[in-house]
C-alpha cells in the first residue's frame, strides 16, 4: 500500500517537476525550499521531527510519529501512519498543511507547543507544496525508507488471503450489473476480500423468504461464489444440485436448513471422482438431518478442515471414525459446555457485576 | 438592542451600586442565609450586573440577546431547573392564569422554597460525588445520602459542607455522621480520593500525576504525593473496634469463625461487626510515602514526604515524620511507617486550604458549576479542568502566568466569571441564593438557543438542552402521582434503619448481640439460613399486611369510616403508614422522585436509560439519545403507568370532562405546560370526533413522545 | 502495486480517499471494476460507502471489558515463584508453555483457541482516562468525544443485519461506549440487564401496529414543527432513534435479544450471573449478524482484598468466557468472530500489604484474543519475572485496537474529520500485531 502511495507520489512528483520545469521562467515568486521553507521547518519542527537524540536526562528521543522533516527522503516517506505528509502539488491533501493550519486550540495542531506558525509561514509552505514541492538541490539527511507495518493492507498475507488468492486466480470479475438485485434483492453480495473476484453471499434477516426457487437466482454467480451463508434459510435438498455446481466454494454454511443426509449422499456420491467442492474448507451442517451415511462422501472432500455436525442424527461412532480417518479435520459434533457450577460451591458469584 | 443601550446608560449607576451591592450582599450573607423569602435588594442588583456583563460580552462579539421567553417557556424551564420536574396541571394553570406583574419573581420565590428543590439538587450532587446506596462492601450509603439531603434542605453553605466532608471521622452508620461517606466512597483509595477532591472542588485534574510526571501536564508526581500527604494515615474504619467493647465483639466474631459456624459468622459480621466498624479514622498525619517505584530525581522510593499544597501557602503543621533507614524490607517498612504516624489534623488543614476565601479556584469552580447547572454550559469548560493544564493553555503559555489569571482568562466571558466568583463569596456560598440570582436574570428569562459543544456560546439566553435523566423521570412521574415531591420524607426511613442497627450494636452487650444472632440460627428453627429468614419474614409480613390493606381500601371507598380507622390502626401497629400504602397502591410503588430511588437506579430503569450515571465516574450522566429511551416511551411508561393508573393526576383530570376541547387543553397544559395552539386544538378535536373514546390515548402518547417534552426550551 | 489498494473503493466522505481516487484516475486505473464496493443491500443500493481496505479475517467482535483494571498476575500472566505472585497459584493449560492463574481451570482447556497478549502497556493510570483510551484509542479531552471502537466498525463496515443495531453494549454505563462525533446511527444500543433482553420492545396490551403507525404519523408531524424552530443535531438524533426503535420493534430478528429461548443447561453453563448471561446474549446477537457487542464485567478495582475478590471475579469470567468460546466454536461462529478480553490497565505486581490489595498499574498488563482469524495457542510479548516491566514486544492500547481493526479489515490510516475539522483515525496510529493471525 505504501508502495502504491509512494508510486503515486512519484508520479505526482514527476508530473509536478515537469510543470515546474516549463514554468520555471515565470516562477520567480515561488518559494524555494532551501531558503524559504527549510528555515521554517528547522525553527519549528525539527526539535521533534528530526534525528534521534538524547534528551537532558539522557533518554533516547526518536522522531515523533516516526516522521522526520530533516531530509527529502524522510519528508516524502511521511510518518509511521501516513505517507501523505507532503503531497507534491496538493497542499490541501498534505497532512503537514492540514495540521499547521488547524485552529489554535486544536489538540492536534502542529507545532504542539509554542506559538503556531504565522499565516505568512503557512502560506509559504502551502505555496511551495502547491507548486510541486520542489526540493531543488537540497537533500538533507539521507534515508527515509518507506516505513513498514502500518495500514491494514500491509504485511504478510493471512492464510485466508492465500486461499482466496489461489482459488480466484485468473477468474474474471463479474460486471457490477450482474450483482444487482440478486435473488430478488434478498441477497447481500460482496467480495470475499477487497479486490477479489470471488463473492460472499448471505441473506441476513431474510432467511424465511429464501426458498429453493429464490436461491436459483444465484445461478449466474455460481462460478464466483466462494463463501455462501445459507444458515436458517428455507431451502431443501433441491438446492444441493445448485450448490454442487459452485466449484469455488470455500465456506458453505447450511446450518438449520432442511438439507438432509440422503440429499447430501445423492449429491456427492454419483461421481466421487468429479471435482466437486474441491476447494471447500468449512462446511456447517449443524442442526440439519445429516446422518452417518453422509459422512462417507464428506470424508473425501480434499481440503475440508472444519466440519460442523452438532445437533444432527450423526452418531458418536461415525464422528469418531471420521476423526480417525481425517485426523486434521476438525469435527464439531457435540456442544461440550462446562458443567454448571456445583450448587453452593462458594458464597455464589455475588450478583453485583454488570 | 434597546435593552443593550438601556443597560449601557445604567452602567454608571451599576458601578456606583457595585460597592453598595458588595456590602449589601455581605451583610445579607450573615443574616439571611437561611431565609430566601426576604426580598433582597442586593440580589436584584447582582442579577442586573450579570445581565450587564453578559450583554456587554454579546455586544463585543457582535451578537444580540435572544428575545424574552414566553411565560409558558419560563414556567416549564424554571420548574425543571429549580425543582427538577415539569409543573403539574394545577401548578401550570395557577401560573399561566395569574395576571400579577411580579409573577415570575413570585414563582421563583415559591420554587426555591419548595421541597422539590432539595430533591433536584440531590441529583446534581449524587452525580458529582458518585453517591451510591451501597458505598462499599458492607458499608451502607444511606447515612451519606441522608447527610446530603439534610444539608441541602437546610441550605447549608457549600464551604461548610465541603469542610464537613473532607474532615469527617467516626462511625459511618451513626446518626449525624453521614459526611464520612465522602471518603468511604473511595475506600482504600486515599490517592484517588485526593485526585477526586481536587477535581471536584478545585477544578484541577491531578489524576495523571498519580502514576508519573506527564510531559504535557503541569503537575509532578511528587506534587501529587505532597497533596495526598494531607490525608496520610487515614483509616477506613472507625475506632470502635479498638475500644474494649469493640474488642469483645471482635473476639466473639473470631470465636464464631473458629467454631466454623460460617453462616452465623457471616451474619454476625454483616449485622454487627461491619455496622460497628464502618467509618473513617485518623485526622491526618501530614505525611505520605512516595511510591515504591518512584523514578524521579526529586525523591527516593518509599521516602516519606510532608504535605504541601499545590499552590498558595501551606498551612503549618507539626508533622512528625518517622526516621527511615535504608530501604531493605520495603513492605514491612511501609507498614511500620504507616501505623506509626501521629495525627496532626492535616485533613482539617487541607479542608481549610481548599475552602479558604483566598483560594480563587474554590469559589470559581462552584460558581461555574452553578452557572452551568442553570444556563446549560460553564463559562469555563470542562468545569473540572479549569487550571492551566487545559490543552489550549498548556500549549500556548510558555510564560508562567499566575494561575488565577489563566483560570479566568480561559472563560468565555472573563469579566463575568470573575464577577460570579466574587458573588459566590459574597453570598457566603449560599447555593440556593446564588442559583436564585441566576434565575432572576434577564439572561435566564430569554429564549434559549443551541450551540454544538465545540462551538463557543455567549449566552444570548440559556442553552437549549435535553432534560437530565432525572428531570425526565420526575416529569413523567408528575403526570401520575399527585404531590409527588412529598415522597422524600418516607424514604429517609432507610437511613433510620441503619442508624437504629448501629445504636443497637453499640448499646447492647456482646452477650445480648450473640443471643440475638443465635436465636435466628437456633437448631430446629426454620430460619437456619439468613436468606430464608428474610424471605420468610417478607412472606409473613405480606400475609398479614395485604388483607389489612384490602380492608382499608374497600372501607375507604365505601365511606365506612369505622372499619377504615380500625384497619389503619392495625397497619400502624405493624409499623406501616396507611396513607403511604394507599398512595403506593394508587400511583405505583416505584413512582418516586429519582432522588428517592436507589442510587444509582438499577440498570434498565427508565432513569438509567435516559442517562443517569452508574456512579462510576464523576458526573457520569449523559443526555444522549438511545433506542431504549424511545422504546420505553413508545411501549412502556405511557401505557403501563399513565394509562393504567386511572387515579393518576393526568388520567383523573381527563376523566373529569367529556368535552374534547377540554381534554386537549388539559393534556397540553399537563404535559407541555402550555395550551394548544388553535391549529393543534382544531386538529385534535377532529381526531377526537373520528376516533371516539380512545383518542385521548393517542393524544397523551404523542405529547409525551414529542421533542417538545424532552427538550427544555 | 498492490491490487487490494487499487481496488479499494473511493469514499466521498474524506479528503484522503479523494486523493486516492484522484491518483487512480491519473494513473488510468479508474475504469477497473471496483468489486469490493459491491456490498449490496437487499434493495440493491451500496451498503458500505466507506472503504474496506484490508482483508478481513473477522466479521464481528465480542468485546469483554473488564472494568476497573484486571490484575494480570492473578489472571493471564501468573508469575509462580515470584514475590509478587501472592497466594494465587498457577496452572498449566492444554498448550505447552502457557500458564494461567489457578482461577481459570475451564479456560485452561481451551487455550488452543486463544492468543494471550502479556505485553500490554499504557500511560493512563486513572479509570476514566484508561477506559476512554481503551475504547477510543485517544486520550480523554474535554472538548471532543471520540467514537468508541464499535462505532468505528459500523461507520466503516456498515451493518450486516439491516434491522438490528450494529453495536450493542451490555451492562456497564452508557458512557463507556459512545458514538462520539459520529452520527446517531452508530451509537450503541445499551442493554442494562441481559436477562430482560430488550425491554419494551413488545407492543403494550391492547395496542396494535395500526395504532402505533397512526400515533407515529402524528408524532412526526408535531416533531417536524418543533424542528423548524430548533433544528440541531440533538433533536435530529431523536428522530433517528425513533426510526431505529420502530425498525427494531418490527424486526424479525428481535428474538435474538431473548435469552430465555436458550436451554437451561446452556444458561447454566455461562453462569447465572449478569456477565455470563450477557455473554450468552452476545453470542445470540452475533449469530444474528450484530457486528460489535461489548459485555462489561465490573469489580476489578481491587485496591483492597485483591485475592478475596479474585476468588469471586475470576470464576465468573472463566465460566462465561470458556462457554462463549466453546459455544461459538461448535456453532461455526468462531471462525469469523473475534473475542477480545481487555481492561484499562493492570494492577501492581507489588502487593499493598496494609490492605492486601493491588493498585493501578498501566505499565504492564494483559489482554486476550480468540477467534476471527487469530492463531490460537500462543502468547505475544512478555513481562519480566516479577511482572514489573514489559521485556518483549510491547503492545500499546492503540496497537491492540489496530490489531482488532486490522482483523476486521478497517482502514487504519483512513482519516476521518470531526465536525470541527480535526483529523482522526480508527486506532490513532497504532500498529497491528500481525504475528497473532493465522
Amino acid at each position: 500500500m505504501y508502495r502504491s502511495k509512494k508510486l503515486a507520489a512519484c508520479v505526482w512528483g514527476a508530473a509536478a517537476s515537469l510543470v515546474a520545469l516549463y514554468a520555471a521562467p515565470t516562477a520567480a515568486a515561488e518559494p524555494t525550499f532551501a531558503t524559504d521553507v527549510w528555515p521554517i521547518l528547522e525553527a519549528n519542527c525539527i526539535n521533534c521531527h528530526g534525528p534521534d537524540r538524547k534528551d537532558s536526562r539522557g533518554r533516547l528521543r526518536k522522531a515523533k510519529a516516526g516522521l522526520r522533516l530533516d531530509g527529502k527522503g524522510h519528508i516524502l516517506a511521511g510518518s509511521r501512519a501516513t505517507s501523505t505528509v507532503v503531497v507534491p502539488g496538493d497542499a490541501a491533501k498534505s497532512m503537514l498543511v492540514q495540521l499547521i493550519s488547524l485552529p489554535h486550540d486544536d489538540e492536534e495542531i502542529m507545532p504542539p507547543k509554542g506559538e503556531p506558525l504565522t499565516k505568512a509561514q503557512i502560506a509559504t509552505i502551502t505555496k511551495w507544496i502547491d507548486s510541486g514541492a520542489d526540493f531543488g538541490k537540497w537533500q538533507g539527511a539521507a534515508g527515509g525508507k518507506v516505513p513498514a507495518g502500518a495500514g491494514a493492507g500491509e504485511g504478510p498475507k493471512t492464510s485466508l488471503q492465500k486461499i482466496y488468492g489461489e482459488v480466484g486466480k485468473g477468474l474474471e470479475p463479474l460486471e457490477a450489473a450482474q450483482l444487482q438485485g440478486v435473488c430478488g434483492g434478498l441477497a447481500r453480495v460482496e467480495a470475499v476480500l477487497p479486490g477479489s473476484p470471488l463473492l460472499r453471499v448471505s441473506f441476513s434477516s431474510h432467511e424465511k423468504e429464501v426458498t429453493d426457487d429464490v436461491l436459483r437466482g444465484l445461478v449466474p454467480l455460481r462460478g464466483h461464489v466462494a463463501h455462501l451463508d445459507l444458515g436458517r434459510v428455507a431451502i431443501t435438498d433441491k438446492s444441493l444440485q445448485l450448490l454442487a455446481s459452485m466449484p469455488r466454494l470455500v465456506r458453505l454454511d447450511l446450518q438449520w436448513t432442511a438439507v438432509s443426509g440422503p440429499g447430501l449422499v445423492a449429491t456427492l456420491t454419483p461421481e466421487p471422482s468429479a471435482a466437486l467442492w474441491t476447494q471447500l474448507i468449512s462446511l456447517n451442517l449443524n442442526g440439519t438431518k445429516t446422518n452417518d451415511a453422509a459422512l462417507v462422501p464428506l470424508q473425501k472432500l480434499p481440503k475440508l478442515q472444519h466440519l460442523y455436525i452438532w445437533d444432527t442424527p450423526v452418531t458418536v461412532e461415525a464422528s469418531d471414525a471420521l476423526r480417525k480417518a481425517r485426523p486434521k479435520l476438525r469435527v464439531r459434533h457435540q456442544l461440550r459446555l462446562p458443567a454448571p457450577a456445583p450448587e453452593g460451591a462458594r458464597d455464589g458469584p455475588r450478583r453485583r457485576n454488570g | 438592542m434597546t435593552e443593550v443601550r438601556l443597560l449601557q446608560t445604567s452602567v454608571v449607576a451599576v458601578l456606583v451600586g457595585a460597592v453598595v451591592l458588595a456590602l449589601a450582599l455581605a451583610a445579607d450573607a450573615d443574616e439571611t442565609r437561611h431565609d430566601a423569602k426576604k426580598p433582597q435588594v442586593g440580589d436584584r442588583l447582582a442579577a442586573a450586573e450579570i445581565d450587564r456583563l453578559v450583554t456587554a460580552n454579546l455586544v463585543r462579539k457582535g451578537l444580540e440577546p435572544n428575545t424574552r421567553a414566553s411565560d409558558e417557556v419560563f414556567l416549564r424551564r424554571s420548574y425543571l431547573d429549580v425543582v427538577g420536574r415539569i409543573p403539574d396541571l394545577a401548578e401550570a394553570r395557577a401560573f399561566l392564569e395569574s395576571s400579577k406583574a411580579r409573577k415570575r419573581a413570585d414563582l421563583l420565590d415559591q420554587l426555591f422554597d419548595a421541597p422539590g428543590y432539595a430533591s433536584h439538587q440531590f441529583n446534581f450532587w449524587s452525580d458529582l460525588l458518585r453517591v451510591k446506596t451501597r458505598l462499599a462492601n458492607r458499608v451502607s450509603g444511606e447515612p451519606y445520602i441522608d447527610y446530603l439531603k439534610t444539608s441541602i434542605s437546610e441550605n447549608k453553605p457549600y464551604d461548610v459542607m465541603v469542610r464537613e466532608m473532607l474532615t469527617a471521622t467516626g462511625a459511618a452508620h451513626e446518626r449525624g455522621n453521614g459526611a464520612t461517606g465522602y471518603l468511604l466512597r473511595d475506600r482504600g483509595m486515599p490517592l484517588d480520593n485526593m485526585a477526586n477532591s481536587v477535581r471536584i472542588f478545585l477544578g484541577t485534574r491531578l489524576e495523571c500525576a498519580q502514576c508519573h510526571n506527564h510531559p504535557t501536564e503541569k503537575w509532578t508526581q511528587r506534587q501529587f504525593f505532597e497533596m495526598a500527604a494531607f490525608a496520610g494515615g487515614v483509616r477506613y474504619a472507625n475506632d470502635y473496634l479498638r475500644t474494649p467493647e469493640g474488642r469483645e465483639l471482635v473476639q466473639a466474631g473470631r470465636k464464631l469463625r473458629s467454631e466454623r459456624r460460617q453462616r452465623v459468622y457471616r451474619y454476625f459480621r454483616r449485622q454487627v461487626l461491619s455496622a460497628a466498624q464502618a467509618g473513617i479514622g485518623g485526622s491526618g498525619t501530614g505525611f505520605e510515602l512516595l511510591p515504591q517505584d518512584y523514578q524521579y530525581d526529586d525523591g527516593e522510593p518509599n521516602q516519606p514526604i510532608v504535605a504541601k499544597t499545590l499552590y498558595g501557602r501551606t498551612p503549618s503543621m507539626d508533622v512528625k515524620v518517622p526516621r527511615i533507614t535504608p530501604v531493605k524490607q520495603p513492605k514491612r517498612l511501609r507498614r511500620i511507617l504507616m501505623n506509626r504516624g501521629r495525627d496532626v489534623d492535616s485533613r482539617a488543614k487541607f479542608a481549610a486550604w481548599v475552602t479558604a476565601p483566598k483560594n480563587p479556584e474554590f469559589a470559581r469552580v462552584i460558581a461555574n458549576r452553578m452557572w452551568k447547572k442553570i444556563m446549560g454550559r460553564g463559562l469555563i469548560e470542562p468545569v473540572d479542568d479549569m487550571r492551566p493544564t487545559r490543552d489550549s493553555d498548556r500549549k500556548r503559555s510558555r510564560s508562567k502566568r499566575v494561575s488565577v489569571e489563566v483560570g479566568v482568562a480561559a472563560a468565555s466571558n472573563p469579566e463575568l466569571m470573575s464577577y460570579l466568583e466574587t458573588l459566590m463569596r459574597d453570598v457566603g456560598y449560599d447555593l440556593k441564593r446564588f442559583q436564585k440570582i441566576l434565575c432572576s436574570t434577564r439572561t435566564y428569562q430569554r429564549e434559549s438557543s443551541h450551540a454544538a459543544s465545540d462551538v463557543a456560546y455567549h449566552f444570548p439566553g440559556p442553552l437549549f438542552r435535553r432534560m437530565t435523566s432525572e428531570q425526565a423521570w420526575d416529569s413523567l412521574v408528575t403526570l401520575v402521582v399527585p404531590d409527588v415531591d412529598a415522597n422524600g420524607a418516607t424514604t429517609s426511613s432507610r437511613a433510620e434503619m441503619v442508624y437504629a442497627n448501629y445504636d443497637r450494636v453499640v448499646s447492647s452487650s456482646v452477650d445480648e448481640l450473640l443471643a440475638e444472632v443465635d436465636s435466628y440460627f437456633a437448631p430446629g428453627s426454620a430460619m437456619e439460613h439468613p436468606d430464608d429468614i428474610n424471605r420468610k419474614r417478607v412472606r409473613q409480613r405480606r400475609n398479614k399486611v395485604q388483607p389489612l390493606v384490602r380492608k382499608l381500601v374497600r372501607a375507604t371507598r365505601r365511606g365506612n369510616t369505622d372499619t377504615a380507622a380500625e384497619a389503619r390502626r392495625e397497619l400502624e401497629k405493624l409499623g406501616i403508614e396507611p396513607d403511604r400504602v394507599l398512595k403506593e397502591r394508587r400511583y405505583g410503588r416505584g413512582n418516586l422522585r429519582a432522588a428517592d430511588l436507589t442510587s444509582p437506579a438499577p440498570a434498565g430503569h427508565l432513569v438509567r436509560d435516559f442517562g443517569q450515571s452508574d456512579r462510576g465516574e464523576i458526573q457520569g450522566s449523559h443526555s444522549d439519545p438511545s433506542v431504549p429511551q424511545a422504546l420505553t416511551l413508545i411501549n412502556g411508561f405511557v401505557e403501563k403507568e399513565i394509562f393504567k393508573r386511572r387515579q393518576g393526576v393526568l388520567m383523573s383530570a381527563l376523566q373529569k370532562t367529556r368535552r374534547a376541547g377540554d381534554k386537549v387543553r388539559i393534556a397540553y397544559v399537563a404535559i407541555l405546560s402550555r395550551p394548544p395552539t388553535d391549529d393543534e386544538a382544531n386538529e385534535w378535536r377532529t381526531i377526537f370526533a373520528d376516533e371516539g373514546k380512545n383518542a385521548y390515548k393517542d393524544l397523551v402518547w404523542t405529547l409525551v413522545n414529542s421533542h417538545e417534552f424532552r427538550f427544555v426550551q | 502495486m498492490n491490487n487490494d489498494e487499487i481496488l479499494r473503493p473511493a469514499d466521498s466522505v474524506t479528503r484522503r480517499s479523494f486523493m486516492h481516487g484522484a491518483a487512480r484516475t491519473l494513473l488510468g486505473l479508474g475504469t477497473m471494476p471496483l468489486l469490493s464496493r459491491l456490498a449490496l443491500a437487499a434493495d440493491g443500493t451500496a451498503v458500505a460507502s466507506a472503504p474496506v481496505l484490508g482483508p478481513a479475517t473477522a466479521r464481528n467482535v465480542i468485546y469483554l471489558y473488564m472494568s476497573g483494571g484486571m490484575s494480570q498476575i492473578d489472571t493471564f500472566d501468573p508469575k509462580p515463584g515470584a514475590d509478587t505472585q501472592g497466594p494465587t497459584g498457577a496452572i498449566g493449560t492444554n498448550v505447552d508453555g502457557i500458564q494461567l492463574s489457578e482461577h481459570f481451570p475451564l479456560l485452561a482447556k481451551q487455550m488452543d483457541k486463544v492468543a494471550l497478549i502479556n505485553s500490554m502497556t499504557s500511560n493512563q493510570g486513572a479509570h476514566a482516562q484508561g477506559r476512554y483510551l481503551l475504547h477510543t484509542s485517544y486520550e480523554l479531552r474535554g472538548t471532543i468525544q471520540h467514537p468508541s471502537f464499535g462505532a468505528w466498525l459500523n461507520k466503516f463496515g456498515g451493518r450486516n443485519n439491516p434491522t438490528l443495531p450494529g453495536h450493542v453494549a451490555i451492562g456497564g454505563s452508557g458512557s463507556i461506549t459512545s458514538r462520539g462525533f459520529f452520527e446517531s446511527e452508530f451509537a450503541p444500543l445499551p442493554i442494562g440487564d441481559p436477562t430482560k433482553g430488550l425491554a419494551h420492545s413488545q407492543l403494550a396490551k391492547g395496542v396494535d401496529d395500526k395504532t402505533i403507525d397512526r400515533r407515529l404519523a402524528r408524532l412526526k408531524k408535531m416533531n417536524a414543527a418543533f424542528r423548524k424552530k430548533f433544528n440541531n443535531d440533538k433533536v435530529k438524533a431523536y428522530d433517528d432513534i425513533y426510526d431505529e426503535a420502530v425498525k427494531l420493534m418490527r424486526s424479525s430478528d428481535l428474538a435474538a435479544f431473548d435469552i430465555s429461548q436458550e436451554p437451561d443447561a446452556v444458561r447454566d453453563a455461562y453462569g447465572r450471573d449478569r456477565f455470563g448471561q450477557g455473554c450468552l446474549l452476545a453470542r445470540r446477537l452475533v449469530e444474528h449478524d450484530v457486528r460489535f457487542v461489548e459485555v462489561v464485567l465490573d469489580g476489578w478495582d481491587t485496591h483492597n482484598e485483591n485475592f478475596e475478590a479474585m476468588e469471586d471475579k475470576c470464576p465468573v469470567l472463566d465460566r462465561a468466557l470458556t462457554s462463549l468460546l466453546v459455544d461459538l466454536d461448535t456453532r461455526g461462529l468462531l471462525e469469523e468472530t473475534l473475542v477480545v478480553v481487555a481492561t484499562e490497565f493492570g494492577r501492581t505486581p507489588e502487593i499493598k500489604i496494609d490492605r492486601n490489595g493491588r493498585d493501578h498499574f498501566p505499565k504492564a498488563f494483559s489482554a486476550l484474543l480468540a477467534g476471527g482469524g487469530v492463531r490460537g495457542g500462543m502468547r505475544w510479548g512478555k513481562t519480566d519475572p516479577s511482572g514489573n516491566e514489559v521485556i518483549d514486544d510491547p503492545v500499546s492500547v492503540q496497537d491492540l485496537n489496530a490489531t482488532i481493526g486490522s482483523a476486521l479489515g478497517l482502514p487504519l490510516d483512513h482519516t476521518v474529520f470531526s465536525p470541527s475539522g480535526r483529523p482522526f483515525t480508527v486506532a490513532h496510529k497504532g500498529k497491528p500485531v500481525r504475528g497473532i493471525f493465522a
